[in-house]
């Protein structure tokens, strides 16, 4: 089983994760549309990536599409993403937005953003995977909490517990 | 909305903070009360309480000469975007990892 590992830092969350893999493959992962497509959506969920210039500045417009009859009022729903990429390490740091669209690439302003930095380091057998997520701004995080807001505090605490005492 | 959850999390890094949090998601209680089920020291809680109070977890309220702590739900909703956003992520890495298992297997690195 490979570890998992997450912590905040101020708005910032973030995942580490090791992969029994090459480091060349873990980034080709994130690198080639029709590997993007194989992994990236949530489950149950269709990924077709229609533009990926990957190279700063460049842009990722992606469509998610529901194709699980089992999630109901989600079945056939689409989702578009659009981010920029903002740096390119080759095989080993991919900084990016990541934003809400509509299917023609215009960014949704009402919706925040954020900023996804990824790392690919060696280690012994395989690749560590740094993630980390930075909403903007506070009023970003606020958007998304009042979009988002679930109760289930129970489980909430069972998570944080998780969190803070890895 | 603080501009940072830093102060957030510390509150809650802590096994009796969060056992607190747990007790006062049921009821609103006084110092004692909550040192009794904890058992520990009325110094120990108060202190513990003082964390939680200035991340703005909990709310008092003054009573004759007792203080009554009651849960400020409010201040924990940006938790639920961080557990979203970390069961998306762990979600999204399990499929990356298959993915890089099938592809190994393949030969296709």
């Amino acid at each position: 089983m490979e570890t998992l590992k997450s912590y905040v830092e101020g708005n910032t969350l973030v995942v580490e994760r090791s992969f029994n893999a090459p480091r060349a493959l873990v980034f080709e992962a994130f690198s080639t549309p029709a590997h993007l497509e194989a992994w990236w959506g949530p489950a149950g969920w269709k990924t077709e990536v229609h533009t990926f210039e990957f190279e700063p500045g460049g842009t990722w417009h992606y469509c998610m599409t529901c194709v699980d009859k089992e999630q109901g009022d989600y079945y056939g729903m689409e989702s578009w993403g659009k981010s920029t990429f903002l740096e390119i390490d080759p095989h080993r740091k991919i900084v990016y937005t990541d934003a809400f669209s509509d299917a023609d690439g215009h960014v949704n302003p009402e919706l925040p953003v954020m900023t996804i930095t990824n790392e690919f380091v060696d280690i012994p057998n395989g690749t560590l995977f740094i993630s980390r997520s930075e909403f903007t701004d506070a009023e970003s995080l606020q958007q998304v909490v009042d979009m988002g807001a679930v109760e289930g505090f129970a489980s909430q605490l069972e998570r944080l517990d998780a969190i803070v005492s890895r | 909305m603080e501009e940072n959850l830093s102060p957030l999390f510390h509150a809650l890094a802590d096994p009796n903070r969060l056992r607190i949090i747990d007790l006062l998601r049921h009821e609103d209680l006084t110092v004692g009360a909550i040192a009794e089920r904890l058992d520990i020291s009325q110094p120990q809680t108060s202190k513990q309480l003082r964390v939680l109070y200035d991340a703005g977890l909990v709310s008092v309220t003054i009573e004759a000469n007792r203080r009554r702590y009651a849960l400020n739900r409010q201040a924990l909703k940006p938790l639920d975007v961080w557990r979203s956003r970390l069961e998306a992520e762990t979600a999204r890495l399990d499929r990356l990892e298959e993915f890089l298992n099938q592809s190994k297997r393949e030969g296709t690195s």
